[in-house]
């Protein structure tokens, strides 16, 4: 998946377990950026009675580099409280939800917005200056059902939160947006629209949306671009660098937990250790190999030079052939280090590459997801994004509605190397693959307003993909 | 799971290198003398450090009004009333 499940130590830990990243220009509001860090994969909504949420022993963040080093220059930290208004119960609600006060709401889980100024890394214990934006503010319930949690398009609307610093915050359930086939992607490659192409055929048959149905947890940001840049100026100009800036999200829990008596929680203590992040989609996933998968969750982006050498030559690039003979043949002939993917993942593209766009953050290579603010939004999406001619999706940053598995996978088929080697010539294939997978076919359609991702299914009446 | 430590051995030795901080640590909050500059005099503390602990070795103090302190490794929990130590523990985080 993007990054669900993607490594062995987070695979165990769902409450802590970047999802996806995603980071665009407001399309409702251009003078902003809108950003959202999913956790919390494969939710079951009818998991109850303790419905999901976010670990009150978890430190979440969202980071921003604006001047090209892969260190966080402004970092959100996120930290939430849960209160059990009824120990007497095993409801989650005793009635009706209908706001976010209800003295039927048993379950409640509040949070606060930390803003730092800085470099700051938890690894290397370093700070910057901190502000505490706000707290207190309140998360919406899972949502349940009809009896428990009618209207809710309203219920969580209400806890959309405008800051008085600019900032638009909110935190909670919603529908996975992403969208992959995950059940035959796992099966040895194999992609349904294709797989009497495969090692081991069988007739072609549509994709199946394998997160269809399932929900996650939330934290969508939308910052005014001037909160972002380097200098506090507006981006308006593409070919600036000041216009370019690296996000990405982590999660991160204190070095040693103490599990106390019985009638006490377990407590957390030390400093903050990361244990998951997330930038580009399927970097760590399909990239990064198992052996070094922990680590990578472990360290900070500017550490990711020992990963390029996996960019340069990924292993799926390697794959392909063999899994599908004969259909990649000059893939399979390409033996250059793939300079296309090391710019798309780890420097962002330079100018003079692409016509009007560059995301070049300079030379330190590090996986961050590049937007570059002064491309406006596409009126008219291309769900492939730059592949698609569309500027303003992946991997310029990355909208909800982008296709990143079909962008990546024709991206390693070798669909986007003429890009730096322009006597290749991509297999036909390169330029057709795909998962057979479209937004289209989510349960829940996405918002045209803050936070954009659907609301969640419902626990009562919700598909799965068969 | 195994180890390299017996819990015979983890017993004896925590007491023992407990016993020796806590010696070690009333004799620096008598001479106020920094941890670090108190020589280490005994073969006791000499045994504790030379002791291979292949698991995490983490020292719990979860009531300092109380002075016990708990040592963990491997499997293993110890529990030692050592107000002094508990005091000189506390120091180390100021």
């Amino acid at each position: 998946m993007s990054s669900h499940r993607e490594a062995p130590e987070i695979s165990k830990d769902p409450v802590a377990d970047n999802t996806d990243v995603y980071a665009f220009v407001s399309p409702d509001q251009p003078d902003t950026v809108t950003i959202l860090a999913n956790y919390i994969p494969l939710e079951e909504p009818a998991g109850g009675p303790n419905f999901f949420q976010f670990g009150d022993d978890v430190l979440y963040s969202i980071n921003i580099d604006n001047d090209g080093d892969a260190e966080p220059d402004v970092t959100y930290e996120f930290r939430f409280t849960t209160q059990i208004q009824n120990p007497d119960t095993f409801l989650y609600n005793t009635g009706p939800i209908t706001a976010l006060d209800s003295p039927n709401w048993n379950v409640r889980q509040t949070y606060s917005v930390t803003r730092i100024e800085g470099p700051t890394s938890y690894r290397r214990r370093s700070s910057g200056k901190t502000a505490v934006l706000a707290t207190d503010l309140m998360t919406p319930p899972c949502r349940i059902g009809p009896r428990s949690t009618p209207n809710y398009e309203a219920l969580a609307e209400a806890a959309v939160y405008q800051l008085p610093t600019g900032e638009t915050v909110f935190a909670g359930q919603r529908a996975e947006g992403f969208f992959v086939d995950l059940g035959s992607i796992f099966d040895l490659g194999d992609l349904r629209p294709f797989q009497h192409l495969h090692l081991i055929p069988s007739a072609d048959a549509p994709g199946v949306n394998g997160t269809k149905g399932f929900n996650v947890h939330t934290i969508a940001l939308r910052v005014p671009k001037t909160e972002l840049t380097s200098d506090g100026s507006n981006p308006t100009d593409p070919t600036d660098q000041r216009s370019v800036i690296g996000i990405w999200a982590t999660a991160n829990r204190q070095k040693v937990t103490v599990r106390l008596n019985p009638k006490q929680s377990s407590v957390g203590t030390g400093p903050w250790v990361q244990v998951s992040r997330l930038a580009n989609p399927l970097f760590n996933e399909v990239i990064v190999p198992l052996g070094d998968k922990d680590e990578w969750n472990a360290l900070d982006p500017n550490e990711d030079e020992q990963f390029l050498k996996y960019v340069q030559h990924p292993e799926l690039a390697a794959l392909l052939p063999v899994l599908y003979p004969g259909v990649f043949p000059n893939l399979a002939s390409l033996t250059a280090e793939r300079a296309d993917l090391v710019a798309i993942l780890m420097t962002g593209i330079p100018a003079g590459i692409i016509s009007g766009f560059q995301n070049y953050t300079g030379s330190t290579n590090a996986d961050l997801l590049r937007l570059n603010m002064a491309i406006p939004p596409a009126a008219n999406p291309n769900p492939l994004g730059i592949l698609g001619g569309d500027l303003a999706g992946f991997p310029n940053g990355r909208r909800v509605t982008d296709d990143v598995v079909t962008i990546e996978l024709r991206a390693i088929a070798g669909a986007t190397f003429p890009l730096v080697d322009a006597s290749f010539k991509p297999d036909a294939a390169a330029s057709l693959v795909t998962d057979g997978v479209t937004a289209a076919s989510n349960s829940m359609p996405f918002l045209t307003a803050f936070p954009y991702l659907g609301v969640p299914n419902e626990g009562f009446d919700h598909r799965h993909d068969p | 799971m195994t180890s390299t430590i017996s819990r015979r051995m983890f017993l004896t030795r925590a007491s023992t290198g407990a016993m020796a901080l806590g010696a070690l640590s009333s004799a620096s909050l008598l001479t106020a003398t920094a941890p670090s500059e108190v020589q280490a005099p005994t073969e006791a503390i000499e045994e504790a450090v030379a002791t291979t602990v292949a698991e995490p070795f983490v020292v719990y103090i979860h009531d300092p009004s109380a002075g016990e302190v708990a040592v963990i490794s491997g499997t293993q929990e110890v529990t030692r009333h050592d107000p002094v130590l508990v005091a000189h523990l506390l120091k180390l985080m100021d």
